[in-house]
């Protein structure tokens, strides 16, 4: 008997297919989690689910009822709860009020207190009750987000990503909470996680989401040793990763260090998401920053830019502290970033974009020039394209773009984020190429990947990030060579 | 109460009218749809900037005349803008964007009352300058010389404006952080100082509005409360955010109001709100805005 | 709160000691009324309106136009007017509460307009410009006595007796369930409605209970005054209930009766030295925005 059945699931953002021909379902007391790449639809999915979006296709049933469509203050009362990604608790309101209030809907007066101290304690926040929600760490935070969830009466809990951006030990705490929950409560749980430890600890299937289908169902074990999985995950190429110019004529390497990071905390609000980072490039390197999903990777560059300041931790460039510094002081300085969404500026032309970066900078007409005929030589491509605007580009269009928009103005060290991502194979080798010409003109490089091997064969060297920590460090030989960490770190 | 009564000459005129103020209408609202744009900014004191524009013709009038009016008006009141948006303004970006609002609220307040203090309670009559006032006579129907030529400059300076938007480098930065704003700042560019700059170019075309709607529209303290809420409906029909928007938003309200005054006088001030509301319940994006701008 | 009632209620006695005379006490607490509702809209839902005037006139214009035409006497009259101004909140609710943010106030502010715009041209019944005239502020029998109302201490005391009504119904409002629920909203609006809450519903009511509050002051102000004017609509006077809100302190049981007091007392007390009031009331606005925006009580509550 099934607890909750979708067939045919899809839902279309505009002309966006988000959701296709999602068949899903979970019997009573299991514990089913759903991984897959950013953006693969997960949340999505959760939304559907809840009743935020109604569903373009399909069906869904929960008890044997049709629930596709219902509003999400319909859906908790039949008995899913939900907890959030982005902690989503009353700040202002203390502890028990947060749950209180929830649980006075379905029950009365002294058996609603009763009943929440009850979900406080299955959560471990009973000794807490008088204090402000907004004051607590942040892994309170979340097992009170979960608390709020329990209130409806749930026999169905979707949990979005409770681990993410918690410390090791807050995390176990949490990981411990969800296995109570299963085994001695008997709630059945859909899970969205990256931390594939956890995953491979708690559930008992797995189901595998890829750009808006399901790519694969099973146990841990069987998803483990999935091939089409790990060609996901790994970026969709062969083994090995072949480039035109072989690495030893690329520019030397000087001894001298350009970016360094020094155990650097980074928040997102309460989430904890970089914990004492500490990393280096050296000047005219490659260096690769590789993890999963939520590793902490794009946060990495972007506490670097100054656009997610760090809390703590210093950052140096060319030998100047750049941590807490205005981003254009910090861009000024020689540093640039090719986001991970491209992000290309859809009202302007191709040739604009381009020219954007040298807008207050100060640089004389000629040498401007030179850079804009500089990167044409580069992507020869956009040669025919200057005209369109953003939004007719094509999605490797725009990667070319968005790096060829990086290298204008004074720039010594290029940020890449997840560059090959989205793109055909052909292309992502084109970047690659590109990169290592780059690099050979002098622009020191610090490239982001969840595609190794692509990282791997690029790199002189590589760190690999993991729940918010740097936990390797070597060259990308070693690391290919260690087969049982290589697994581990970024195979599923 | 209503009076169809309308033959062609009466049709032309209004449609005249309403050029007449829906160009003016226009600039007012390109102004206030970038600083909402890029800025996420509810900025209330659009309306007395045009009033200040409008009195800074009857300070300056008997030392330099009309023309030059159109040019010292706004720079001053873009420079104040910008004064006021870089010291009062710039702290609460951080803060929930109710509280620049209602920042631009307390200072309306404040600035009509100064115009009060500065100017005295009582209107100002004006009219036109001496070449313009007048009317040309096409046998047919008849035109105001000074609207005919408020449409005329208006124009002009919207085709300068479009100019500057989709073929300057200031211009198309702008643009590009209406689109997104972070990448922008990604790319180095001091977002403070555009952000100023935008308050300054948004606040200069208030005051040239005020200036030219002073001859005709006359000249009295609470002249800028009376425009703002017809400025935010232009934006609202039109679109956050967008420079078509606010052009095809602007014509349409001057025109509607123009023909509402005619046909059905009673209800010419109200009108306009209607529109608004219609255009909220139905389509909250407006004609040609961004989505979820605001939502 | 009992602290509270007392200096209230001895409040027309102090007054003069601070500049200020009977009337001005009876203007403060109409407008603690007002601001009572609008917080509960504001600060303890999380919606702006900036349109609750339009509610507060409609209440006056309403008791006035039946009061004066049609003699009908005086508590009857405001009922009436309490009813209609509540009726367009709730016509005017249903059809905007599914919008949010600056679409809902540019709503709200639109509406009011419309109010405002009938009010001065439908010159027959409201007199437009020039506003209504003769409201009633005679006495009226309550069974056993006459409580004459001319007197504007005795009057106080009767606007005093809906003060401390309000009071303690929003006291009551936001200790229930309700008023808890409406702070998640404010807090969380996604999380509440997952939570399995009608959030709009919520909100509506709110909304609704926002302008009768605003109504039964419109109408005691119309008594007030014995006359009523189209400027008591626009949406100029609808800032001025946001700003004695903010000034006092949002989301708290005395923020808003203190606010509305100390705003309407500086609007008055400045008015006697120049006639630039909203120079000054604009200044404070702003720098309470920028410095204190939790607003009197608000900081208040910080320092303990």
């Amino acid at each position: 008997m099934k607890l909750l059945e979708t067939t045919g699931l899809g839902i279309n953002f505009g002309s966006l297919e988000a959701l296709q021909n999602v068949n899903f379902s979970i019997k009573p007391g299991e514990l089913r989690s759903i991984i897959g790449p950013n953006g693969a639809g997960k949340t999505t999915f959760f939304n559907l689910l809840t009743g935020v979006h109604p569903p373009s296709k399909g069906q869904i049933r929960f008890k044997g009822e049709d629930i596709a469509g219902l509003k999400p203050h319909q859906i908790a009362r039949k008995g899913i709860g939900r907890s959030f990604q982005i902690t989503a608790i009353f700040p202002e309101l203390t502890v028990f009020e947060n749950v209180l209030i929830p649980a006075m809907y379905y029950h009365k007066g002294s058996k609603a207190r009763d009943r929440v101290m009850e979900i406080l304690e299955e959560v471990g926040l009973a000794d807490k009750t008088n204090e402000v929600a907004g004051n607590l760490s942040h892994g309170d935070q979340r097992h009170l987000d979960i608390a709020i969830a329990l209130t409806c009466k749930a026999e169905l809990l979707l949990l979005d990503e409770p681990t993410s951006g918690l410390p090791p030990e807050e995390s176990l705490r949490t990981v411990e909470l969800i296995n109570k929950l299963k085994n001695e409560k008997g709630y059945t749980i859909i899970l969205i996680e990256h931390k594939m430890d956890v995953v491979l600890k708690v559930s008992d299937a797995i189901t595998v989401l890829y750009f808006g289908r399901k790519l694969a169902e099973g146990t841990p074990e069987e998803i483990q040793q999935n091939e089409e999985v790990q060609k996901a995950y790994l970026g969709g190429m062969e083994k090995g990763f072949s480039l035109s110019q072989k690495k030893g004529e690329r520019a030397k390497s000087t001894k001298r260090e350009i970016l360094r990071l020094e155990k650097v905390n980074t928040y997102y609000g309460e989430s904890h998401v970089l914990q004492d980072i500490s990393l280096m490039v050296r000047e005219g390197e490659i260096v690769s920053l590789l993890g999963r999903n939520g590793a902490g990777k794009t946060t990495t560059l972007r506490s670097i830019l100054g656009l997610t300041p760090p809390r703590t931790g210093v950052i140096t460039f060319n030998n100047e502290t750049i941590n807490g510094k205005p981003t254009n002081r910090i861009v000024k300085s020689g540093l640039s970033l090719v986001p991970a969404e491209r992000r290309i500026f859809q009202n302007l032309t191709l040739h604009e974009n381009l020219e954007l970066p040298f807008f207050l900078k100060g640089i004389p007409a000629q040498e401007k020039r030179e850079q804009l005929e500089q990167a044409y030589e580069y992507f020869p491509a956009m040669k025919d394209r200057s005209h369109h605007k953003g939004n007719r580009l094509s999605g490797g269009e725009q990667q070319m773009l968005a790096v060829a928009r990086a290298l204008m103005g004074h720039v010594n060290c290029m940020l890449l984020d997840e560059p090959s991502q989205g793109l055909a194979p052909l292309i992502v080798r084109h970047v690659a190429e590109i990169i290592l010409e780059i690099n050979k003109a002098g622009v020191t490089i610090l490239l982001v990947e969840q595609n190794a091997l692509m990282a791997l064969a690029l790199a002189d060297r590589v760190y690999v990030i993991d729940q918010g920590q740097i936990v390797y460090e070597g060259t990308p030989q070693e690391l290919l060579s260690d087969q049982e960490l290589s697994q581990n770190l970024l195979g599923v | 109460m209503i009076s169809l009564n309308l033959s062609l000459p009466t049709i032309m005129n209004q449609l005249l009218n309403g050029f007449a103020l829906g160009t003016l209408l226009v600039l007012m609202a390109i102004g206030l749809t970038i600083i909402l744009g890029l800025m996420r900014v509810i900025n209330f004191t659009h309306g007395v900037i045009y009033a200040l524009g409008a009195y800074s013709v009857v300070t300056l009038f008997n030392y330099t005349g009309f023309w030059p009016c159109l040019i010292i008006g706004p720079i001053l009141l873009g420079l104040i803008g910008m004064g006021m948006e870089a010291t009062l303004i710039r702290p609460l970006y951080k803060r929930d964007p109710l509280h620049t609002m209602l920042l631009t609220f307390g200072l309306a307040l404040m600035i009509e009352d100064i115009i009060r203090m500065t100017w005295g309670d009582a209107p100002y009559p004006m009219s036109p300058p001496e070449f313009l006032s007048g009317i040309i006579d096409l046998k047919l129907f008849i035109f105001s010389k000074y609207r005919l030529f408020i449409i005329v400059f208006c124009s002009a300076l919207l085709i300068a404006l479009w100019f500057f938007f989709q073929k300057t480098p200031m211009g198309k930065t702008i643009l590009a952080g209406t689109f997104d704003r972070e990448m922008v700042i990604a790319l180095g560019i001091p977002i403070n100082l555009l952000f100023t700059i935008t308050f300054g170019i948004g606040s200069a075309l208030a005051a040239v509005a005020g200036v030219l709607n002073a001859p005709i529209q006359g000249v009295y303290p609470p002249m800028g409360t009376g425009i703002i809420m017809s400025c935010f409906v232009v934006v609202i029909i039109g679109g956050m955010g967008s420079f078509w928007g606010a052009v095809i938003g602007g014509l349409l309200v001057g025109v509607v109001v123009s023909f509402s005054v005619e046909v059905f006088s009673a209800m010419s001030d109200v009108i306009v709100f209607i529109l608004m509301a219609i255009v909220l319940l139905v389509r909250p994006r407006g004609i040609a805005g961004i989505e979820g701008l605001l939502e | 709160m009992v602290i509270l009632f007392a200096l209230v209620a001895v409040w027309p006695k102090i007054i003069p000691f601070i500049g200020g005379y009977t009337g001005l006490a009876i203007e403060m607490v109409i407008f603690a009324i007002f601001a009572l509702g609008f917080d509960l809209l504001l600060g303890y839902t999380g919606i702006l309106s900036f349109g609750q005037a339009a509610y507060f006139g409609l209440a006056a214009y309403t008791m006035g136009i039946v009061c004066i035409n049609f003699k009908v006497p005086i508590l009857l009259g405001m009922l009436i007017g309490i009813l209609i101004g509540t009726l367009a909140a709730v016509i005017i609710g249903l059809l905007i509460i599914r919008k949010t943010g600056i679409y809902f106030a540019m709503l709200t502010i639109a509406f009011g307009q419309m109010f405002f715009f009938i009010a001065s041209r439908w010159k027959s019944v409201t007199g437009g410009e020039d506003g209504l005239t003769g409201i009633p502020r005679d006495s009226i029998s309550l069974g056993l006595f006459n409580w004459n109302l001319k007197n504007d201490l005795s009057f106080f005391y009767f606007v005093f007796v809906f003060f401390v009504a309000a009071t303690l119904f929003k006291y009551w409002l936001v200790e229930s369930h309700f008023g808890q629920v409406l702070k998640t909203i404010r807090e969380n609006e996604k999380r509440a409605q997952v939570v399995g809450y009608n959030v709009r519903r919520y909100k509506l009511y709110s909304f609704i209970i926002s302008g009768v509050f605003a109504a039964v002051a419109g109408t005691l102000y119309g008594m007030f005054l014995r006359y009523i004017f189209p400027q008591t609509l626009d949406w100029v006077r609808s800032g001025n209930v946001v700003i004695m809100g903010l000034v006092g302190g949002l989301g708290t049981l005395f923020g808003p009766i203190l606010g509305a007091g100390v705003v309407t007392y500086l609007m008055n007390f400045i008015s006697y030295y120049t006639k630039y009031w909203q120079f000054f009331v604009g200044a404070i606005f702003i720098i309470f925005i920028l410095f204190f925006p939790r607003g009197i009580w608000g900081f208040v509550q910080k320092k303990r």
